[in-house]
């Protein structure tokens, strides 16, 4: 009866979220120029495509200070606010799959307070050039202890591993907390460190961060059909025919690749992680080969316009920009939640 | 007939607790069959066992001659599929797509869903009846309606074994009737050799080729409903009594509790009945402690088919033939040993006049209780006779309200002892 039709049906609708796919992307293209412009020293739109006409074509140079400002400044941070912003989204969505609860974020499992302990370890021992690889390590560490923790008779239940996360991160807080007080001269460093900032992140930073975030988002990537079968419950799953224990050790060591990366290569920003993919599914369903794709578009656009606004609306003066995402991120949230704007509706 | 699933020596224990002990049991292809058994007799943990959710201490799965640990996951889901209790909740899907996750041991990692797919789904969501909730969510559906779904997902797996744990829990009893009437046609017509853990002994009675009573100490029988269901094997099993009737409609076992625990000791009543007018009396008396007899009934009236199946001690003769002597005294013996006598609105006739003049027997010290009923003008088929003999009854017993007899017999045998 309806058979053609709703097949046709189903077709429509993924071209239409490919549509919408390709629609986010130009965005977020668009937002990093217009990113590029913006600052202490504001630049036309002409000079930033200048610079990358230079670039790419070798055509007629730029003024140097623009290329400076453009190549050198602004360029590597706001690819990182991307990255990051990418990485985070795509490891909620991961995790939140995972443990078939929607408000689990990337830090739940002890990430963030190892990757605080690492980078509070480093500050105490004057390795400042070293941080983002102490704070990489603690994000590692911290995790492979809760979920060694966590196991039980080969398998790692859910619920073990949630609890065991939250009494890894309680542990480790109380740690940084006493490494802090032992050193007020380095407290406020590590404070605003912990809000997260793109502040003076350039090139070596980047190429130093993406790696892993890229084996993280592809261990992801690979597992988008089992993130699926999750849906069902894990029992449900392997009756599937999905080996329930590896996939999972698969998308756990993704999440906390992409995560810990993201946490050393801009501290811990807050909210992304747990709001973008929950956002982004009100809109497609839980349909991972959506909600992928689409929570990763999003959050390195949402990412972009918040360190965007961080350097931009007390400049000279920089926010962190943890508390641009929470500060607009929270209300929005809660604007989308009593809309329920869920796509049946 | 092949045998699809052949278990031995299979034993389960779960935190040192022997759940499932050296079980042996054979499945057959094609069947529905239904286990059976009280809680904790290891049901579930048997399905689980079977579709390799867990692994058992000890003892062989053979599906399809081959182990179960032989069959990778993929392999055996492409063969066997399960639905479990486990409903998803939260679950932002479309009935659709929770459908089309049963496709996945069918696709590759990154393959879309094929035109194939799409036909596999629709004709499991039409066997199902769900195919008209397609495209709604999977979470805005009733309880009935995301069992079908989930019917069909399992289906969706193009399964030649299908499992189905407790399939009617939490379902309305219309619903309960669909759905296991689906898996009966999905049975016959796919030739998917089912296997269901029900609860309702009634239900897997009527809808199963074949049950397996499961009680802790594993395989208690094993075949036909009439084999399984008796009352010995259930009062094994479930440690209750019942009473174990055919169900008229279709010819299966259909089982009733009876009183259960220790009931108080009451008093004899004898019951004279017939035509179906005690049918419905002797049950609540039993409940209530008395102990029963009755007479003279005919084979095959209602009242005599009652009284067999709760076991109740009866004068009984054959159909349509009047009361012997022998039997007019066999019954006036029982009404010797009663305490009080229960005269039900029998209509009489020539055949059963001997009823009524045994109820003139009572002696004093003897109760005897009229139940009110239809004028006995109406119900005299003796030219008067029996109105004359009721009406000396009257004068020695009391007229009762059927609601009324069982608080009459207690008040009675209070002040009695």
């Amino acid at each position: 009866m309806q058979g053609k039709d709703l097949s046709s049906q189903v077709r429509a609708q993924r071209h239409r979220w490919r549509l919408v796919s390709f629609c986010l992307f130009l965005a977020l293209v668009l937002v990093v120029i217009l990113a590029l412009s913006v600052g202490a020293v504001k630049l036309s739109l002409g000079d930033v495509l200048g610079v990358f006409a230079n670039k790419l074509f070798g055509s007629k140079a730029p003024p140097e200070t623009a290329r400076i400002i453009v190549w050198q400044l602004r360029l590597p941070r706001i690819l990182m606010a991307a990255a990051v912003g990418a990485a985070l989204s795509s490891s909620g969505v991961a995790l939140q799959g995972l443990f078939r609860n929607s408000l689990v974020d990337p830090y739940i499992l002890g990430l963030s307070s190892g990757a605080a302990l690492g980078a509070a370890l480093g500050f105490s021992l004057k390795l400042s050039g070293f941080i983002p690889l102490f704070a990489f390590l603690g994000a590692l560490l911290a995790t492979s202890i809760a979920y060694l923790l966590a196991q039980e008779h080969g398998r790692v239940p859910p619920m073990r591993l949630l609890l065991s996360g939250v009494a890894t991160s309680a542990f480790l807080s109380a740690l940084v907390s006493m490494l802090m007080l032992r050193s007020q001269q380095s407290m406020q460093t590590i404070f605003l460190w912990l809000m997260g900032s793109f502040s003076g992140r350039s090139w070596p930073e980047l190429v130093l961060v993406f790696p892993y975030m890229l084996v993280g988002l592809l261990l992801i990537f690979f597992h988008l059909r089992e993130l699926n079968l999750l849906l069902l419950g894990e029992e449900a799953a392997g009756q599937l025919g999905m080996e329930v224990e590896r996939a999972k050790r698969f998308l756990l060591l993704g999440a906390t690749l992409a995560a810990a990366a993201s946490v050393a290569g801009s501290g811990t920003i807050g909210f992304v992680g747990l709001v973008v993919p929950h956002l982004v599914r009100l809109v497609t369903g839980s349909d991972h080969r959506l909600l992928f794709p689409l929570s990763f578009l999003v959050g390195a656009l949402f990412m972009v316009l918040a360190d965007t606004l961080a350097r931009t609306i007390m400049a000279p003066v920089e926010l962190p920009v943890g508390i641009i995402t929470s500060l607009i991120g929270a209300p929005f949230f809660l604007y989308l939640l009593k809309r329920g704007g869920r796509r049946w509706q | 007939m092949a045998v699809v699933f052949d278990i031995s020596g299979l034993t389960f224990t779960y935190d040192k607790t022997p759940i499932l002990e050296d079980l042996k049991l054979e499945i057959e292809e094609g069947m529905f069959v239904g286990i059976i058994g009280p809680n904790g007799a290891g049901k579930s943990t048997l399905l689980r066992l079977l579709s390799k959710a867990l692994s058992p201490q000890r003892g062989a799965i053979l599906l399809e001659k081959t182990p179960l640990n032989k069959w990778s996951r993929g392999e055996l889901a492409r063969h066997l599929a399960v639905m479990g209790q486990e409903r998803p909740q939260d679950l932002e899907l479309t009935a659709l797509e929770v459908v089309m996750l049963g496709r996945a041991p069918h696709q590759g990692r990154f393959g879309g869903e094929t035109p194939q797919d799409y036909r596999v789904v629709e004709e499991a969501m039409v066997l199902t009846h769900c195919w008209d909730l397609a495209l709604r969510p999977f979470s805005q559906l009733s309880g009935g309606e995301q069992q079908r779904v989930m019917l069909a997902r399992a289906l969706a797996q193009e399964p030649e074994v299908l499992l189905l744990d407790e399939p009617t829990a939490h379902l309305d009893l219309n619903y309960q009737l669909e759905l296991l009437s689906q898996v009966q046609t999905l049975v016959l017509q796919k030739e998917i050799t089912t296997i269901a853990v029900l609860h309702d002994l009634n239900l897997a009675a009527s809808f199963c080729d074949k049950l397996v009573l499961l009680s802790r100490r594993g395989v208690l029988a094993a075949g036909l409903a009439g084999d399984v269901l008796t009352t010995d094997l259930i009062r094994e099993a479930y440690g209750i009594g019942v009473q174990v009737s055919t169900n008229p409609l279709t010819g299966r076992p259909q089982i009733t509790p009876l009183p259960q625990g220790k009931r108080q000791d009451r008093f004899r009543v004898h019951i004279i009945g017939g035509g179906g007018a005690a049918a419905n009396l002797y049950y609540p008396l039993l409940e209530a402690g008395f102990t029963l007899s009755t007479g003279v009934l005919n084979q095959g009236d209602t009242d005599w088919q009652v009284a067999k199946d709760l076991g109740i001690e009866l004068v009984e003769i054959p159909a349509f033939s009047p009361i012997p002597e022998e039997a007019h005294q066999a019954n006036l013996a029982l009404i010797g040993q009663a305490r009080a006598v229960v005269l039900a609105d029998v209509p009489f006739g020539p055949g059963n006049l001997g009823n009524l003049k045994a109820a003139s027997t009572i002696g004093p010290g003897q109760d005897l209780l009229l139940l009110r009923g239809m004028p006995l003008s109406q119900r005299d088929f003796t030219g008067g006779v029996a109105t004359q003999l009721y009406t000396e009854l009257l004068a020695r017993g009391e007229i009762v309200e059927e609601t009324d007899l069982v608080g009459r017999l207690i008040e009675l045998d209070k002040t009695g002892s």
